[in-house]
């Protein structure tokens, strides 16, 4: 029946069926090669494996993770245990040994560089460690100390490995051996302690009558085992580190071959046992007795088993029978090729990328190259051998791992460059596609060359012989495409395309690469090159973008086309990481499109762990919250261009949003706040970063969420505050830190941290000053009136929300800190009275009724502090006029004072602050129609009729010093509009001008005063259709909205 | 879903646990030269000797002296004739103990000229049941091995391999990915009279719809299939495969991963076949649902503890090729792709 088939985890044997079967056994590493007796596990995964009961329901996991460990697949292993880990129904014993695993998975990954192996050595030992200390009453606590003893002893190799290195001085190499041998006895040590102690065990072990009793015996014997192999493996290691001649070495390595025979000739027909004649044949090596040494190797490779395991041991003594057949002393070259040949004929194609297969196949070269090198130039096998020796060699480039170092450290051998210097005409596409390759590989030597001092080539040198290799390779792969047959592999050919629109693209040859590449990735997605091709095709429309010259016919061509590339590398390839670059494309684009729902959705495609989604939450966030800012802005007609002026850039779309302004705010703190948090994880914390926190935190103000906003400014590391203090160009750029200050203040105020707002105060005064200069004092007066116009609308969007609590505490806030600011005796600089004296308008702004005429007593209450402010500042310049930073300031408070008096009712002084500034600054457009607003208000407000007509004409006349004339200082809103007429810049301000021209013509016509209303009345209707011949727009949408109204009325009344 | 030729491979291996144990014993059933009377081999590791007088796809009946013994076929193993050639004798015992090779050479020095009436039709039927497991195991080509097992049908209606046959005919179909045509033959085998027979059938023919996208006709029958108290285990185990192989073709691969995962908690780990086909539709679940590394986790389970399964070895290694390319391994996308190149040249997953 089928369950009489057995798998191999019920082959794998116990302690006594070792003699059959099965299971991997590592070796002691040696210096330089595969057999370097890694000295590891092996037997102990082995025997545990053994032991693992086998229950019908029960993940086998045991003899998968053995097998992935031995096909090479360590990280897949690595990746299992964290799966297994996760399950709920993960097997017990598996948890408890999951550190002990883990470490044994890493002690046996082949790793490449000396950096790696460190790493590597000391996560290892603190997984051993751990492992120790919560189990240690498990069976593995010894193994694990065994494995600990093993890490010294890989710690010891790493010394003695860097003492060969060159460059290493005599003393370093003394010194490095030394330590090394250090390491050595302290394994030593632990190994004859746990012999003592083993020895002991089994000596007092009663018989075993049960089947558990047995298995507890033979693990008890398969420690005893494994403890005698690392005893005789440390000697072999401790000889090693002694000069070839030195007699040390020669007494601790015919020790180790002792032991090992010793071993052998005990436990000779178990796999263990063959394993220490295998390790007794590389200490005669050693002992360069290598008649004794090929004898010990040649009886592993004779065994007939050929199960994994045997496998595994026989590929090992392999590559030591070759190592010692090509030793310089031994020279049997012809013989090593032979032995290989012998061996490639036999393998399974799994063996083939095996460490010991790569072994085999990176010694077969150095015999092959040997042998070349022994032959006269002429002779007709040389030229063979050494392509056979460049074949093997860039197989063995092929895997990472230490053996690639080295196969690549030899390919940079003269004698395999010999011949390659000549372009030779390839015969068929093979031929072809491997001299494309040789020629690409001529970098690559040059460069080991050049680190292993072989050649002192310049910049220039090396730059001129990747050019010229990368224009010999490109050859070659176009003519292996010409060469393709119909039966010619096509993953081959699209190899050589591949290498095409790699060389391309490196060359600046982009539409040659998009070609190249994006065929590849649309017609063959699932071949090996498909996706690496689509990631080119992407690369090159990007570069097509930033060419210089581009047309914007090219450059749009090329976005289209870059989005489209994008797009398809997420539709086929979606959790790759390509997908996430691709998916980063495309939320550019359609944040450019304004595509909000598209910009989304790509943003939450991307893989949260996926690096770079949280700036691009950051990014899109932004967006959201511009388009909500905007969609509040024409759902409002107030300060309409104030909202988001300061807003970091961000890609706004403009078109309408199939959100409404909820939902986009909704998701803008959503995105933000994800993306923040992302970021942190990331690390990324640069200018996108604070300008996401920025744009929160405002939002956080702007809904009253005050603590929330004051956590973003206040983080040590990440916050507002510190980001903005920051000296990385990175992170500040522009004057964002200028905005990050101004928000970190509104929030420090909003929750009452007055003393570190006045500190914050400092710190942007201190910035503006030092990058500003003279024009400092203008700029952070701007900085201030738009800091209070920001808390203005956060005050009136708090009201439009129903937040009324939320905004009287923020009042509170800052007419505290006002309050605070003003009787401190710092209080009397020029821009810090103005900004009071703005916010306190702003206060007085939010409590303001727009459309009544009697004021709140609170907005009556601010303005009234506010005029109070502008008042003592305009009397400081009076008394000191440097108190100011010009003159135009001055002017600008006294246009800001008019204002406000005109809240207040006090007309008269209102027009005689803007007197004071029309009668020097005549064309003052601002202050002009402000004066006419005055007029027009007092008229409304009072019930003055007359005064709409100085209004519309201006006032206060005087005698023009050039032909002595009289002129109106005020023109009124019929000159304003005829100047503003001519500017286009200012058209809406025309249009107000014009509007309230009319307005003003309309109430003048139905007042009392007015003695021919139907004159005016008509003019009013002449001023609107004028407007609307000449401007048919008139204004937009708005404003002609109002043009109509006020039409209508018009006709209403001349009909009257 | 092989479940068929899990059936003829169970026959099979269980033959040679009987040859094995007979051999133990000092009698050895190879040398059949010396038997005088036609011996029927019992799964029940018994035989019955005597001459067939009748055989049908259902029973076969020997008679003995004056007594007529009829055995169902589906209590039979093989069975060998007397004086038959040595020749077929050696296929015979080479097919049941799985070298298939062995038997096909053995076949090929087999004179047919002479054979007539069982002993033609056993020679028939040997040779084109070993080159069909050779086809299923991607080692030899299937049209070939179809063709000889459908002339063993339509010339051998009443031969007692009549549905084994079927099967083989009803796998080759399916693993040459012409599913759609192998219903047909698995519904022959729910004309026997044995309810495990019957099962077998039905879930056959669900397999091989559910292969061909027939997912709703494939439910509809499974529905069919006897009440679980009278399925074997085996058959029971089949059935949670083809539940998750239908929620896989109706794109709910979390729901599959679930089914197979409690299937596999049920299931020994040294059932190869059962277990090789619920790692690969993890796998496929897995795709589905674009977790790729679980995917090379539960192909790697097939390549590395179950690659005694030809047919799903040979769908893991083509999986695992694409899986690694896709994981930027090129190298052991290349390894995956040499072994199945190497091991299933004929296979369909080798394309």
């Amino acid at each position: 029946m089928v369950r009489n088939r057995k798998t191999q985890a019920e082959m794998i044997p116990s302690f006594s069926d070792l003699r059959k079967n099965s299971g991997s056994i590592e070796g002691p590493t040696g210096a330089r090669s595969i057999v370097r007796i890694r000295w590891t596990l092996v037997l102990l995964v082995l025997l545990s494996a053994g032991f693992t009961s086998k229950s019908q329901a029960e993940e086998q996991w045991q003899p998968f993770l053995e097998s992935l460990r031995t096909a090479g697949y360590h990280d897949m292993a690595i990746f299992y245990l964290d799966r297994m880990a996760a399950r709920p129904d993960c097997p017990p014993q598996l948890l408890e040994v999951l550190d002990y695993e883990r470490g044994i998975t890493l002690l046996s990954q082949p790793v490449s560089t000396r950096e790696e192996q460190l790493e590597k050595l000391t996560k290892t030992t603190e997984l051993f460690e751990r492992f120790r200390k919560d189990h240690p009453d498990h069976p593995n606590a010894t193994k694990a100390q065994t494995q600990l003893a093993n890490v010294l002893i890989e710690r010891g190799r790493l010394l003695v490995t860097d003492a060969d290195a060159p460059g290493v001085t005599p003393e370093q190499r003394d010194k490095g051996i030394a330590e090394a041998r250090q390491f050595y006895d302290d394994a030593k040590k632990v190994f004859q302690e746990q012999d003592v102690r083993l020895t002991e065990e089994l000596k007092n072990w009663p018989e075993p009558k049960t089947a558990m009793e047995i298995e507890q015996r033979d693990a008890l014997r398969a420690d005893f085992l494994q403890t005698r192999l690392s005893l005789a493996t440390a000697d072999y290691e401790i000889g090693m580190t002694y000069p070839a001649t030195a007699p040390e070495r020669k007494t601790l390595l015919e020790s180790a071959a002792k032991q090992y025979k010793d071993l052998y000739d005990k436990y000779g027909s178990f796999l263990a046992g063959l394993y220490a004649r295998m390790w007794e044949g590389r200490c005669y090596q050693k002992l360069e007795n290598f008649n004794l040494a090929t004898d010990a190797f040649e009886s592993i490779m004779m065994q007939a088993d050929d199960s994994q395991a045997f496998r595994t041991l026989k590929n090992k003594s392999t590559a030591l029978l070759i190592e010692t057949l090509i030793d310089p002393k031994v020279k049997r070259y012809q013989d090593a090729i032979n032995f290989y040949a012998d061996w490639e004929k036999g393998r399974p194609p799994s063996d083939a990328s095996t460490p010991e297969g790569l072994e085999i196949r990176y010694l077969s070269a150095l015999a092959s190259l040997e042998l070349a090198r022994s032959l006269e130039a002429d002779n007709k096998d040389r030229k063979k051998l050494l392509i056979d020796a460049r074949g093997s060699l860039r197989f063995v480039m092929r895997f990472p791992g230490e053996t690639r170092t080295r196969a690549r450290q030899t390919m940079a051998d003269p004698l395999l460059a010999v011949d390659e210097g000549q372009r030779q005409e390839p015969q068929d596409f093979a031929e072809a596609l491997e001299l494309g390759r040789a020629a690409l590989d001529k970098i690559e030597i040059a460069q080991i060359r050049q680190q292993m001092g072989q050649e002192a080539l310049s910049q220039e040198e090396l730059q001129k012989i990747t050019d010229e290799a990368e224009q010999e390779a490109f050859g070659y792969f176009e003519q292996a495409i010409q060469l393709a047959q119909p039966e010619t592999p096509v993953e081959e050919v699209n190899q050589a395309r591949y290498y095409l629109a790699y060389l391309s693209f490196k060359q600046g040859d982009l539409y040659r690469a998009v070609v190249f590449s994006d065929f590849l990735a649309r017609r063959f997605p699932n071949s090996a090159v498909g996706r690496p091709a689509s990631k080119i095709a992407m690369a090159a429309f990007a570069a097509m973008m930033s060419q210089p010259g581009i047309t914007p016919e090219q450059k749009d061509f090329a976005e289209r086309r870059m989005s489209q590339a994008a797009a398809y590398i997420v539709a086929v390839w979606p959790n790759s990481s390509e997908a996430t670059e691709a998916r980063k494309i495309l939320v550019h684009s359609a944040l450019r499109q304004e595509d909000i729902p598209q910009a989304i959705a790509m943003v939450e495609q991307i893989p949260p762990d996926a690096p770079g989604r949280g700036p691009l939450q950051l990014l899109v966030g932004r967006a959201l919250y511009a388009e909500y800012v905007r969609q509040m802005t024409k759902q409002s007609a107030e300060s309409p261009d104030e909202t988001n002026k300061n807003e970091p850039e961000a890609e706004t779309p403009s078109q309408a949003s199939p959100l409404n302004a909820e939902e986009l705010l909704d998701q803008a703190k959503s995105l933000l706040v994800s993306g923040l948090k992302l970021s942190i994880e990331e690390g990324k914390i640069d200018r996108s970063f604070l300008a996401g926190e920025l744009t929160l935190a405002r939002i956080y103000l702007n809904e009253g969420s005050d603590a929330a906003a004051f956590n973003l400014v206040e983080h040590p590391d990440t916050g507002l505050l510190a980001l903005a203090q920051s000296s990385d160009s990175t992170i500040v750029e522009g004057d964002l830190d200028i905005e990050a200050y101004k928000t970190s203040l509104r929030a420090l105020v909003a929750v009452r941290e007055l003393e570190k707002a006045s500190r914050v105060m400092e710190l942007l005064e201190n910035r503006v000053a030092q990058t500003a200069g003279t024009s400092g004092g203008t700029q952070l007066m701007q900085i201030y009136v738009s800091l209070a116009q920001e808390l203005q609308q956060t005050l009136e969007m708090l009201q439009k929300s129903g937040k009324t609590e939320e905004a009287n505490q923020v009042r509170a806030g800052f007419e505290q800190f006002l309050d605070r600011v003003s009787s401190s005796s710092e209080s009397t600089s020029f821009n810090v009275m103005q900004w009071i004296a703005a916010t306190y308008n702003g206060l007085g702004h939010s409590f303001d009724t727009k459309g009544g005429s009697v004021l709140s007593p609170e907005a009556k209450g601010y303005y009234e502090k506010s005029a109070a402010v502008y008042e003592k500042i305009i009397k400081q310049y009076g008394d000191d006029e440097s108190f100011a930073p010009s003159v135009e300031a001055i002017d600008t408070i006294e246009i800001h004072l008019a204002i406000c008096l005109r809240e207040l009712g006090r007309y008269n002084e209102a027009l005689k602050h803007l007197f004071n500034v029309l009668q020097y600054r005549n064309t003052m457009v601002d202050a002009q129609m402000e004066a006419a607003s005055t007029y027009q208000a007092w008229a409304g407000n009072e019930g003055k009729a007359h005064l709409y007509l100085n209004a519309m004409l201006g006032g206060a006349s005087r005698t023009r010093k050039s032909d002595g004339a009289k002129a109106n200082v005020f023109w009124g809103w019929g000159a304003l509009s005829k100047r503003l007429a001519r500017d286009k810049q200012h058209r809406d301000l025309f249009h107000d001008a014009r509007y309230n021209l009319a307005l003003c013509r309309y109430k003048y016509a139905i007042s009392d005063a007015c003695k021919e209303r139907q004159k005016n009345l008509e003019a009013a209707q002449l001023d609107i259709k004028v407007v609307a011949r000449l401007y048919p727009e008139m204004g937009g949408a708005e404003m002609k909205a109002k043009y109509e109204a006020l039409s209508k009325k018009i006709e209403q009344a001349l009909k009257k | 879903m092989k479940n068929f030729l899990l059936k003829l491979k169970s026959s099979m291996k269980t033959t040679r646990f009987i040859l094995l144990m007979a051999c133990v014993g000092g009698v050895s059933l190879l040398n059949i030269n010396s038997v005088r009377s036609d011996t029927v081999r019992l799964t029940s590791k018994q035989s019955v000797i005597g001459d067939v007088k009748q055989m049908t796809p259902d029973s076969v009946t020997l008679i003995r002296g004056n007594s007529e013994t009829p055995v169902t076929t589906d209590k039979i193993t093989a069975i060998s004739f007397t004086d038959e050639p040595s020749k077929l004798s050696q296929a015979r015992e080479a097919v049941v103990t799985g070298r298939f090779e062995d038997a096909i050479t053995a076949l090929a020095e087999l004179d047919t000229s002479g054979l007539s009436g069982y002993l033609a039709a056993d020679a028939a039927f040997y040779r084109a049941a070993a080159a069909a497991e050779l086809a299923l195991r991607g080692r030899s080509p299937v049209n070939e091995a179809g063709s000889k097992l459908a002339d063993f049908v339509k010339t051998y209606p009443e031969n007692y391999h009549y549905y084994q046959a079927n099967r083989l005919i009803g796998d080759l179909l399916v693993a040459a990915g012409q599913p759609g045509s192998a219903v047909a033959y698995y519904e022959t085998i729910g004309k026997a009279p044995w309810p495990e027979y019957q099962a077998d059938s039905k879930i056959g023919m669900a397999s091989a719809l559910l292969a061909d996208g027939k997912t709703a006709e494939a439910q509809a029958l499974l529905g069919q299939v006897a009440t679980p108290d009278a399925l074997t285990p085996l058959q029971k185990a089949q059935i949670e495969l083809l539940k998750a192989q239908s929620l896989i073709n109706e794109n709910q691969p979390d729901e599959a991963v679930g089914l197979i995962e409690a299937m596999l908690k049920t299931t020994s780990p040294e059932e190869i076949d059962l277990n090789a086909q619920a790692y690969n539709l993890l796998g496929r679940a897995h795709r589905q649902a674009n977790r790729l590394q679980d995917a090379l986790l539960a192909y790697l389970h097939v390549d590395l503890l179950y690659p005694g399964n030809a047919g799903a070895h040979a769908e893991a290694l083509s999986n695992l090729a694409q899986l690694w390319t896709a994981e930027h391994k090129p190298e052991r996308a290349q390894l995956a792709l040499e072994t199945l190149k190497q091991r299933y040249q004929y296979s369909r997953w080798n394309k």
